[in-house]
């Protein structure tokens, strides 16, 4: 039997050799999958990653397909990965229940180090991934600690706590990115905290509706006082101008991310911009917030843009983002 | 003139009093405004009798009640035929359990228990081993269904979407053995039930 690696390495050292090649397949999308047939990873676990990231981060789901294609397969595991861990608080209904689960990607983060990942098709992908690439161990475990930290806590304290939660859970993923696109450099890495500060904040805001309907707060609450906005005014749905204030204050601090993560574009080496290609998802977010005056509330926001997928491909193309 | 002043003075005056004193002796209150609960008495004058004798002889209670009836007809049931058509169900509805496959047929569950550990009923009991191709996966999975209490926890712990309470609510049986449920059971519940579990909630963006 072989193992997870060597499966990995297999694949995609040689990609060749077309007898390795076992297919290029897929439901839309085309992404290569090369690897010989053995039992510990199969088409069907990169599969169902892809359809995990599809039905639940289709956004991020498109920005994965523009990267070259020796890096997607590992990409969809890292982004599958991140879907799994980001809906463990809302699928429980007790703290106690998430942190169960959080110790099983914990134990699953461990066996895959030890080489005996547990045979779910997202553990498995993830293994693969963490041998051929030599993933960091220390952003898998950042990712997870963290959220594993957030389920107890369940709010945010102050722009600072909302800043350092994005940076460890997206920041954390884009290192792991960068690593697959064998990128190590210090601006690329610089860019990418300050891209997933801006992309945890934006979520932050943009999932406000969602979680008011579930009677939770996720917006700092140091600038939710600063304008005496109290959580049932979210929770309410309230659109009133010390809303639409404390929004825009959280808004233009992600926007300030986001600027400080492209003005560094000169000294990035040249691939890593496929990494950050899904910017675009913040910037649009950010710049239908403005359209609307800052009402977090507006159903415009809600909308999905088209023009998403295009627009990305526009970015990778131009060699921005 | 000046009687019919002295007159108003003597009503501004007695008001001033009676408002003044008002707080201090409750018992001035004077109420009139009453209202008869009791049965009425029967007008016994001519023409109220003929009005009741025309309303028994021309039976127009009987017709008002037939009337009724018939606008009933037209309006629809408020009961459903029920084995043939059912209420509607929440996507949350916890009813009969059922163990999941993935799309390529594999069983999800990778035995780690995590949904034993968490059953307050103590109704989940799970055996495992490694298989011969080197992957660890259940040998028993039995949920004693007369124990279970239906609180979802198992769904919620289980890291892999492997257990889930399906929307199936129609599963009595006629002998106590028969909720027993073992592993055969529960995939082919899942099998049965895979289209209505699967059709869940789909998100446009992560939430967190």
């Amino acid at each position: 039997m072989l193992k997870v690696s060597e499966n990995f390495t297999v694949g995609l050292l040689a990609p060749d050799k077309k007898s390795r090649l076992s297919s290029c397949q897929g439901h839309g999308h085309k992404l290569c999958v090369r690897f010989n047939s053995a039992r510990t990873s199969k088409i069907s676990d990169i599969q169902y990653c892809v359809d995990l990231v599809k039905k639940y981060d289709y956004e991020n789901y498109l920005g994965t397909l523009l990267l070259p294609k020796n890096a997607q397969r590992a990409a969809f595991a890292l982004r599958a990965f991140n879907v799994e861990l980001a809906q463990v608080q809302d699928a429980v209904s007790e703290n106690k229940i998430g942190l169960m689960r959080m110790q099983f990607w914990r134990d699953t983060v461990a066996k895959i180090i030890q080489g005996f990942p547990p045979q779910a098709p997202v553990a498995t992908e993830l293994a693969g991934a963490c041998n051929y690439y030599k993933l960091s161990r220390r952003w898998l475990e950042r990712m997870l600690e963290s959220r594993a930290a957030q389920i107890d806590k369940d709010f945010f304290k102050s722009m600072k706590t909302i800043e350092e939660y994005a940076e460890h859970v997206n920041s954390s993923l884009y290192y792991l990115l960068l690593e697959c696109l064998g990128i190590k450099n210090v601006h690329a890495d610089h860019a990418a905290s300050h891209l997933g500060k801006a992309q945890g904040i934006v979520t932050a805001i943009r999932a406000t509706p969602f979680h008011a309907s579930k009677r939770r707060v996720y917006l700092p609450i140091d600038i939710l006082s600063k304008y005496r906005v109290s959580h049932e005014d979210i929770i309410r749905g309230n659109s009133s101008q010390h809303v639409k204030d404390a929004v825009f204050d959280i808004a233009s601090i992600a926007h300030q991310h986001l600027e400080k993560a492209r003005s560094l574009k000169s000294s990035l080496p040249p691939e890593s911009n496929l990494v950050f290609l899904n910017a675009s998802i913040c910037d649009h977010y950010l710049k239908s917030l403005q359209k609307v005056d800052f009402n977090v509330f507006d159903g415009k926001l809600q909308h999905k843009n088209a023009l998403l997928a295009y627009h990305m491909y526009a970015n990778k193309l131009r060699k921005k983002f | 003139m000046a009687t019919l002043k002295v007159f108003s003075t003597r009503g501004k005056i007695h008001s001033l009093i009676r408002q003044g004193l008002q707080p201090l002796c409750a018992s001035q209150q004077i109420r009139t405004n009453y209202v008869h609960v009791g049965q009425k008495e029967e007008k016994l004058e001519w023409s109220p009798i003929m009005d009741r004798a025309a309303t028994s002889v021309f039976w127009n209670e009987l017709f008002k009640g037939l009337g009724i009836c018939f606008a009933m007809i037209l309006k629809e049931p408020a009961t459903i035929n029920y084995p043939f058509e059912k209420g509607p169900l929440s996507p949350r509805f916890r009813g009969e359990h059922a163990l999941r496959r993935y799309p390529s047929g594999e069983e999800r569950c990778i035995a780690c228990k995590l949904c034993e550990a968490i059953c307050p009923a103590q109704a989940i009991t799970i055996e495992a081993e490694p298989r011969s191709d080197g992957s660890r996966r259940t040998t028993r999975y039995d949920i004693d269904m007369t124990k279970c209490i239906y609180c979802g926890f198992c769904q919620e712990a289980c890291p892999v979407d492997a257990i889930v309470e399906g929307p199936n609510f129609e599963y009595s049986t006629e002998t106590r053995e028969e909720l027993l449920y073992n592993k055969e059971k529960l995939l082919s519940n899942g099998d049965k039930w895979e289209p209505e579990i699967a059709a869940n909630l789909q998100a446009d963006y992560l939430y967190r």
